[in-house]
């Protein structure tokens, strides 16, 4: 009786945990940036009722921020990463018959580390717009030397990205072509 | 008479312990299935969606395809600086 009851409970626990997965319908992106704008707004909204001091809209609205940053990195990290899996495949696909792919896997290692530039920069400026946020109440001299740091940060990661797309388009499509070539 | 009381109570104490410590074994494992470190990483889930969804037959004509579709995907305004102005963040 008792092993019984506790068997319930253990896969209750496990139903529990199945349950915790995200979600699979398909929200596109520009829908969750827009939700985050709408929360950040409603939640905007409230604090004004509830008569807040100014410096939490601010950071209020930096929270918001910093939510649409973490969907923005992601949605990018899986592209590159979607176009970096298939040049891989097309590699394998060389390789597996007995042809070079060096200057493929050279491009591939290129993109790659062009990719891990524009993550370091970008994970940096929602670093800064997170810190922002927190110390947003401690007065504007210090709020506005964040808020330099995190405008820096996001000029250089789009930098980066363009560095990724330019290399992707130019030099990547070239060794494709090439690839063409060489096959006729 | 005594001797046979005994006996019973020590099969009832003997079984009643063995129902606990079964019990408790299991209330640990099912613990431990709901909270272990590796029972609840996106990443994971999104390798293997990845990875399944890779596609074997890739050629270098297509592969540019991939390049452009995607890149077409991206937003200009994901680099916007306006919400980080004086103005936005009601700097006076």
């Amino acid at each position: 009786m008792v092993v019984s009851v506790v068997a319930v409970g253990t896969f209750g626990a496990a139903s529990a945990q199945s349950s915790d997965q995200p979600p699979t319908a398909v929200v596109t992106y520009e829908q969750q940036l827009e939700q985050i704008a709408v929360d950040a707004e409603e939640a905007r909204a409230a604090l004004e009722a509830e008569g807040v001091r100014s410096c939490q809209l601010t950071a209020n609205s930096l929270r918001g921020l910093h939510l649409q940053s973490q969907l923005t990195i992601d949605y990018r990290l899986n592209i590159y990463q979607e176009i970096i899996n298939q040049a891989n495949q097309l590699a394998i696909n060389i390789e597996s018959q007995d042809q070079s792919a060096a200057e493929l896997r050279s491009a591939i290692a290129e993109l790659s580390d062009r990719v891990t530039d524009f993550t370091t920069s970008y994970s940096q400026y929602r670093a800064e717009v997170l810190e922002a946020a927190n110390i947003a109440c401690n007065g504007q001299t210090e709020l506005r030397a964040v808020v330099s740091r995190a405008l820096s940060a996001l000029r250089t990661s789009q930098f980066h990205a363009e560095r990724v797309a330019d290399f992707a388009q130019d030099d990547l499509s070239e060794v494709t072509e090439s690839l063409e070539q060489g096959d006729e | 008479m005594s001797k046979s009381n005994n006996n019973r109570d020590f099969t009832f104490i003997a079984i009643v312990g063995i129902s606990v410590a079964v019990a408790i074994a299991l209330m640990a494992g099912g613990i431990y299935l709901y909270v272990r470190p590796e029972a609840n990483q996106p990443q994971d889930q999104t390798q293997s969606i990845n990875e399944t969804q890779q596609p074997q037959d890739v050629t270098p004509s297509s592969l540019r395809q991939t390049i452009d579709e995607q890149l077409d995907e991206l937003n200009d305004d994901d680099f916007d600086q306006s919400a980080l102005s004086d103005e936005a963040l009601e700097i006076n």
